[in-house]
């Protein structure tokens, strides 16, 4: 539009053409602006062009396309034709991305933390993005938006000390026996070996995801606000004097979706199965096999693990640990002797209010099927006591 | 690269009929440049248009069918290439429709083995390549290597009507703008040149029982290559080029002053270049005489 | 003529079938005329493939009277361009085939004369038959 009523304003003899698909003046002056275009004779034509061809010999430009509101196909000849495509993030932006670790949305422009919340942050701590590399935008947004990135950046280089989320990894270094599992399976290559050849976590780099967990054999890593301890002994809560002849579906719901599906639901008082109970984690990468062969040493009798979406997960790292770690406890389940399909996992958005209720009542059902597992067989499962 | 591709090879109707010297010359210039096509032993009729319909499993059954055969002859020895050679461009979109659906879809499969239970199962083994892919392998420059009679100064048009490039999964080229046709018209050693109505639909079946439609297309795709300078018109679609060729016929009687134009099947080119005997090429079948330009250009 | 439509609940189960048979989502078109504007064909139809969509979008039975899907030959040139992704081809066949299903056919054999009939080669028969009978 711009281009054409620069063009109609210097060479009032041009004749011009717009095809579009749909038109849509939404900002502040744009309608007006659109006004003005046509006043100016730009016609406007609802049709996208389906074929271009161009004369070999006179170079000239054919259009075919269809008049959508007269219903009519025009086919003709242009001295110049325009093409407005799409915009696109700069291939140039990949080293920067990779770099950083940035993440990219469906659309190929970076993610930012929360499309309400956090519209100029993005997932990695200390980086701020603003117009078009978070997508499309004209210059009084990209300025809106810049103005605050820069406000972001303020309060960060503001403060004297830069404070992190507890929730974090540590290392028991009297457990530990050097054994370097654990380097490979942080996302953040946030576990190094120190000085006493014991593994460390370097605090301000780990994100507190719980999915290096699981690799440490001699049980030395563990996570605060999340620690072994304090998840065995919730189980035990959880289970402790289930009645005779009920049965239990253990939930290990991720922060990000599952549990705020479940906590919406309760908000909501929409009703679900009563055999449900619910522990809240970190992450998927959290539920070790050891914590899944716990639950049903204690007594349930079937286990979802609930994860988000993959393109909702801060950390998509911890999915795949997840989904690792429930092979490992669905072989230890079979090794034991356990009959049936007792670990079920679902990815969730934390819209999925019926979806959640739909999967429990479906587990609840398969569970009507299943024997209880023998108390001999339940003592094999788990060493811990 | 084997030095010499033994592959199954699934005619189809027309190049057995009205459309033989397609294939003759097909078979022969294949000999020369390393391709051996071994017909099918047993075969039937693809179905020439693809089904669209979601519902449609039964109507898939046909192309599956031969696709059987063509595994038996993998087993027994008789090729050392186990795709199925096409040349016909609507045999090879139907072919290749169905197969692809049922390779990705094991109920379908089932439910197709189950029918024909009279037959070996159908195992997903085999693959479908039209004859521009298999001498692209090859390598055009290779194929440029054995020519003996460069058809110097000769402008071809490329018609490479719908079959071969749309819908996208099937295309053997880029949909909006392919080569391989021009490539191979350049190892021939004519001219390509660049035209617009390269894909545009020739009218298909309607030529049974809507001429006018068919006469209206042929006419437009014609004048658009003698407008680019085409002195003949290439296609490896048997029904493009009855449309093309023998439909001139009627577009001279509705427009008395219409410029003929040759149309050849592509294999027949291959054949001339190759410097075959002419009744490997059977120029006789062609509607529109293409001699007299071909003895203008002294290429025979 | 401008005229009014009701929209009903016929039309709607209309809309399901033709989705169903066709396996394509006629609510994501755009109505962005892409299909027609690359017809090869759309002169010789009496509405645009575009309309077609439309129409079946809302309902419309009248679209199995029209030309325009006995006259598309599913060359798929709508197919590979529409900026939705949909397969306007593939609506067109479950046109036709709504219709065929119905046992009417939309050629007869005996509009081809003998000499017509020897002239043509299998494919051409073989594909028109494929496309025009039940």
């Amino acid at each position: 539009m711009k281009l054409a009523s620069l063009l109609k304003a210097a060479k009032p003899e041009t004749d011009i053409y717009v095809f579009y698909t749909d038109l849509r003046a939404f900002g502040k002056g744009f309608e007006e602006y659109y006004k003005k275009s046509q006043k100016m004779g730009i016609k406007f034509v609802r049709g996208k062009p389906s074929h271009f061809t161009e004369n070999p010999f006179t170079k000239q430009i054919s259009i075919t396309v269809e008049d959508t509101l007269s219903r009519q196909v025009i086919e003709s000849d242009f001295d110049l034709v325009v093409l407005a495509n799409g915009m696109g993030l700069s291939k140039a932006s990949d080293p920067i991305a990779n770099f950083l670790k940035l993440a990219k949305s469906e659309d190929g422009f970076f993610k930012e933390a929360h499309p309400k919340y956090k519209p100029v942050d993005t997932l990695v701590e200390g980086v701020f993005i603003a117009g078009t590399a978070q997508g499309p935008k004209d210059i009084p947004d990209t300025v809106a938006q810049a103005s605050a990135a820069a406000a972001r950046v303020m309060v960060t280089l503001a403060q004297k000390e830069f404070k992190i989320d507890p929730i974090l990894a540590f290392v028991d270094q009297n457990k530990c026996d050097g054994c370097e599992k654990c380097l490979e399976n942080c996302p953040k290559n946030a576990i190094v070996m120190n000085g006493n050849g014991k593994a460390e976590v370097v605090e301000a780099l780990c994100l507190g995801c719980g999915s290096c967990i699981a690799s440490c054999p001699t049980e030395a890593l563990d996570l605060h606000a999340y620690t072994s301890d304090q998840l065995y002994a919730q189980i035990d809560a959880i289970l402790l004097n289930k009645p005779e002849g009920e049965k239990r579906i253990l939930v290990f719901a991720d922060n990000n979706c599952t549990y705020r599906v479940a906590d919406a639901l309760g908000v909501r008082k929409m009703k679900y199965t009563a055999e449900t109970r619910i522990m809240r984690m970190p992450s998927s990468g959290r539920v070790t096999p050891n914590l899944i062969m716990y639950a049903f040493k204690k007594g349930a009798d079937t286990v979802l693990i609930g994860d988000c979406e993959i393109n909702n997960l801060p950390v998509p790292w911890t999915s795949k640990v997840g989904k690792e770690n429930i092979e490992v406890a669905k072989k230890r389940l079979e090794e034991a002797g356990v009959q049936g399909d007792r670990i079920f996992f679902e990815e969730f958005n934390a819209g999925a209010l019926q979806r959640f209720i739909d999967t429990v009542t479906n587990i609840s059902e398969t569970m009507k099927g299943l024997q209880p597992i023998t108390s001999e067989v339940k003592e094999g499962l788990c060493q811990r006591k | 690269m084997k030095d010499n591709i033994k592959i199954p090879y699934f005619p189809g109707c027309t190049l057995k009929t009205t459309a033989k010297n397609f294939e003759i010359s097909a078979i022969e210039a294949g000999k020369k440049i390393g391709i051996e096509m071994v017909e099918l032993p047993k075969w039937n009729c693809c179905g020439v248009v693809s089904s669209l319909t979601s519902d449609d499993l039964m109507k898939h059954m046909a192309p599956i069918r031969n696709f059987v055969h063509a595994e038996e002859m993998g087993e027994q020895g008789l090729v050392n290439d186990k795709r199925m050679l096409i040349l016909c461009s609507m045999c090879f979109n139907t072919m290749k429709s169905s197969n692809k659906r049922v390779k990705g879809n094991s109920e379908d499969m089932k439910s197709i083995n189950d029918f024909m239970y009279l037959e070996k199962d159908y195992e997903g083994t085999v693959d479908v390549v039209h004859y521009f892919e298999l001498m692209k392998e090859i390598g055009f420059d290779k194929i440029a290597e054995k020519i003996t009679k460069p058809l110097k100064d000769l402008k071809i048009a490329s018609y490479y009507g719908c079959m071969l490039l749309r819908p996208k999964d099937i295309a053997i080229d880029d949909t909006e703008a392919p080569t391989i046709i021009e490539d191979f018209v350049s190892s021939v050693g004519a001219e390509p040149i660049a035209w617009d109505a390269m894909s545009r639909c020739c009218g298909s079946y309607h030529t049974v029982n809507n001429t006018d439609i068919v006469v209206n297309l042929a006419k437009g795709i014609i004048e658009n290559a003698r407008k680019s300078g085409a002195e003949a018109i290439i296609t490896s679609c048997p029904l493009c080029a009855f449309n093309l060729d023998n439909r001139q016929k009627l577009i001279l009687e509705k427009d008395p002053n219409f410029k003929t134009m040759p149309v050849f099947y592509f294999t027949q080119l291959l054949a001339i270049a190759l410097g075959l005997e002419e009744e490997f090429i059977g120029l006789d079948g062609n509607y529109i005489d293409p001699r007299p330009l071909l003895k203008e250009k002294n290429l025979i | 003529m401008p005229k009014k439509i009701k929209l009903t609940d016929n039309g709607a189960e209309f809309l399901k079938q033709i989705e169903k048979l066709s396996g394509e989502t006629i609510t994501m078109c755009d109505q962005c005329g892409t299909c027609s504007g690359g017809c090869p064909f759309v002169e010789e139809m009496d509405i645009m493939p575009s309309q077609i969509m439309r129409m079946t979008m809302l309902g419309q039975m009248e679209v199995l009277d029209s030309k325009t899907m006995w006259i598309c030959a599913s060359c798929f040139t709508c197919t590979v361009r529409c900026p939705r992704l949909l397969d306007v081809s593939k609506v067109s066949e479950a046109l036709r085939q709504t219709k065929l299903r119905q046992a009417i056919d939309n050629i007869n054999i005996d509009d081809i004369s003998k000499e017509e009939a020897e002239e043509l080669p299998s494919i051409a028969v073989v594909s028109a038959f494929r496309k025009f009978t039940s």
